[in-house]
């Protein structure tokens, strides 16, 4: 343990994921001590960030304004939305450059141990957004686990009705993982090969 | 595959202790509680990720200790493989082998290990779980990709598990449908499970009836039948469709109880002897040979089927429990597995013919004898 604020600085890293109590430790000191870092920059960021971003109202994707920069676009196909768990999954399929439509972002998948069903997710949006006639297709691009094979799963059945097509990106991804960790080839690859359910 | 070495620090009763092993038998002789079983629980948390005897990490941290290592050097011919394992007493462990981080999934097919133990007696004489770790191990064992598959039927069975219980308070009109989603994924791994166990037993059949003859003499017929949660005569295609059936007709009864009814969860291993099961109809004798039958099945099927040669066959205080005859069969059947491990805490109860270099384990220390 250190002295006051130092200690503090430190108990802050550390409640950040993937940092353990060595990281927090060594990151306190770089900022104290390195000449060439300047923490002024860090500190004007986080005192804004939350308020500065905002989630887009049609997708739910991080955004600077009322849409995000994908629904903005108008470049891109009104015809196909392709639903992820996170925005961090957007980026990863943006990557790749297969596709062109729009996204939708969950918040999550579904996990009764966690505690997180079906109405913990922005799925109410993507039903109202399935009421513009022009979409035809939905991609299914859940992480390929259990839960987002869960989630995927009920999305299929829920949208059965709707006469559109049901698509679920192509086995082939590393099993049990996050999409996210998917190479830009392999994620490219399933999207390609996506299949109709 | 053999172990050529082990290193422990602040495992368990041990403080630091460097053991190389150079041929085999390895023999292990010393007093009860001294720390044989901790050495060889070592061994196989290495090789599994996670103990055999506790479910809990903390209680292999040496106290006044916030973390034990393992590392272990295994080698099939010319190639060595080290395993790196750091155990914490909170927190979860890390698993590295040749320097990279390793997934628990991965080790069982690079570090086959086959353990005869006291607790084998369960298998014959004890609850059904017993009977299906026994299965699920020698599936994990054979099948590489089995260890994931077993992994995630058991997560999927506890989140539709939690979710039964969600809805034992819900109105009847509750929505099920992410119920139903949870139900397929179920019955797509459960499918996979019950086919391969069927298979895995009908291999294991005969080298069951064989080897119990080999260990306990004379004639007698030692035969095994699954039996299975959804009933007789299920043919192995129409598994998945008769799960849904069940679920179908029987979701209130689950969501009443809160858990799932059906899978190989609660399936069943029947062992029998002359036809009697040998669960209630066994002499010590009997059940401590049919235990011993399975493992070396086991070790027969794992034989076959590994990548890197014999599995490590490790004895856990075993041979004090048979008489002087079946020492000396299980001893002879063993006689050509690269590598095989022993504990006892009396060394008279270890044939002679065994051989091999002895250890002695006393106070969490192992020196050469
Ligand atoms: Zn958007």
């Amino acid at each position: 343990m250190y002295e006051g604020i130092l200690q503090n600085l430190i108990d802050e890293f550390g409640k950040l994921p993937g940092i353990g109590p060595k990281s927090a430790q060594r990151i306190a000191f770089y900022i104290v001590q390195s000449e060439s870092y300047n923490p002024a920059n860090l500190s004007s960021i986080l005192a804004t960030i939350r308020e500065s971003i905002k989630f887009c109202e049609v997708c739910g994707n991080v955004a600077d304004d009322v849409r995000c920069a994908i629904c903005r676009d108008p470049r891109r196909r009104g015809d196909m939305i392709c639903v992820v768990e996170e925005a961090k999954d957007v980026v990863a399929i943006e990557r790749t450059r297969e596709f062109r439509g729009t996204y939708h972002v969950l918040g999550g998948a579904i996990s009764p141990i966690d505690g997180v069903g079906p109405a913990d997710l922005r799925i109410a949006q993507l039903l109202e957004r399935l009421r513009d006639t022009s979409i035809t297709e939905v991609i299914l691009a859940t992480d390929p686990n259990l839960e987002g094979e869960a989630t995927a799963t009920y999305l299929a059945r829920l949208l059965a009705d709707f006469g559109i097509t049901i698509t679920r990106l192509a086995s082939g991804l590393p099993v049990g993982g996050d999409l996210e960790y998917a190479d830009e080839v392999t994620l490219g690859r399933a999207f390609e090969g996506r299949t109709r359910l | 595959m053999r172990i050529a070495g082990v290193q422990l620090s602040a495992w368990r009763n041990y403080d630091q202790q460097v053991a190389v092993f150079d041929s085999s038998p390895t023999v292990l002789i010393g007093p009860n509680g001294q720390g044989k079983t901790n050495f060889v629980e070592a061994i196989t948390y290495a090789a599994r990720g996670k103990s055999h005897r506790v479910s809990a990490d903390s209680a292999l941290v040496r106290s006044g200790h916030t973390e034990a290592h393992i590392r272990m050097r295994v080698a099939h011919g010319e190639r060595t493989l080290d395993v790196d394992v750091v155990v914490k007493s909170s927190g979860s462990n890390q698993v590295r082998l040749n320097g990279q981080p390793a997934k628990k999934r991965d080790l069982i097919r690079l570090l086959p290990i086959v353990m005869f133990a006291p607790e084998d007696m369960d298998i014959v004489r004890g609850e059904p779980q017993a009977r299906r770790d026994f299965l699920d191990d020698l599936l994990a064992l054979s099948i590489p990709r089995f260890a994931g598959v077993l992994a995630d039927y058991d997560r999927v069975v506890r989140q539709r598990n939690t979710l039964l219980k969600s809805l034992r308070s819900a109105p009847a009109d509750a929505d099920l449908s992410p119920l139903d989603a949870w139900t397929e994924n179920l019955i797509v791994l459960a499918g996979q499970i019950m086919r391969e166990r069927r298979r895995i037993i009908d291999r294991l059949r005969p080298d069951f009836a064989r080897d119990y003859i080999a260990i306990a003499g004379g004639d007698a017929r030692a035969s095994l039948a699954l039996v299975e949660s959804l009933g007789d005569a299920v043919d192995s295609a129409q598994i998945e469709e008769r799960l849904r059936e069940l679920f179908h007709v029987k979701h209130s009864e689950e969501r009443d109880r809160g858990t799932t009814l059906f899978g190989p969860h609660r399936d069943d291993l029947h062992i029998a002897l002359n036809e009697l099961p040998s669960r209630t109809h066994s002499s010590q004798g009997e059940a401590w040979s049919l235990a011993i039958a399975l493992r070396l099945a086991m070790v027969d099927i794992t034989r076959e089927t590994s990548t890197v040669g014999d599995p490590v066959v490790i004895l856990d205080d075993v041979f004090s429990e048979l008489d002087a005859a079946r020492r000396e069969r299980l001893a002879a059947h063993l006689s050509d597995i690269e590598h095989i491990i022993i504990t006892a805490a009396d060394s008279a109860s270890v044939p002679e013919s065994v051989g091999g270099m002895r250890y002695l384990v006393t106070g969490g220390v192992m020196t050469r004898a």
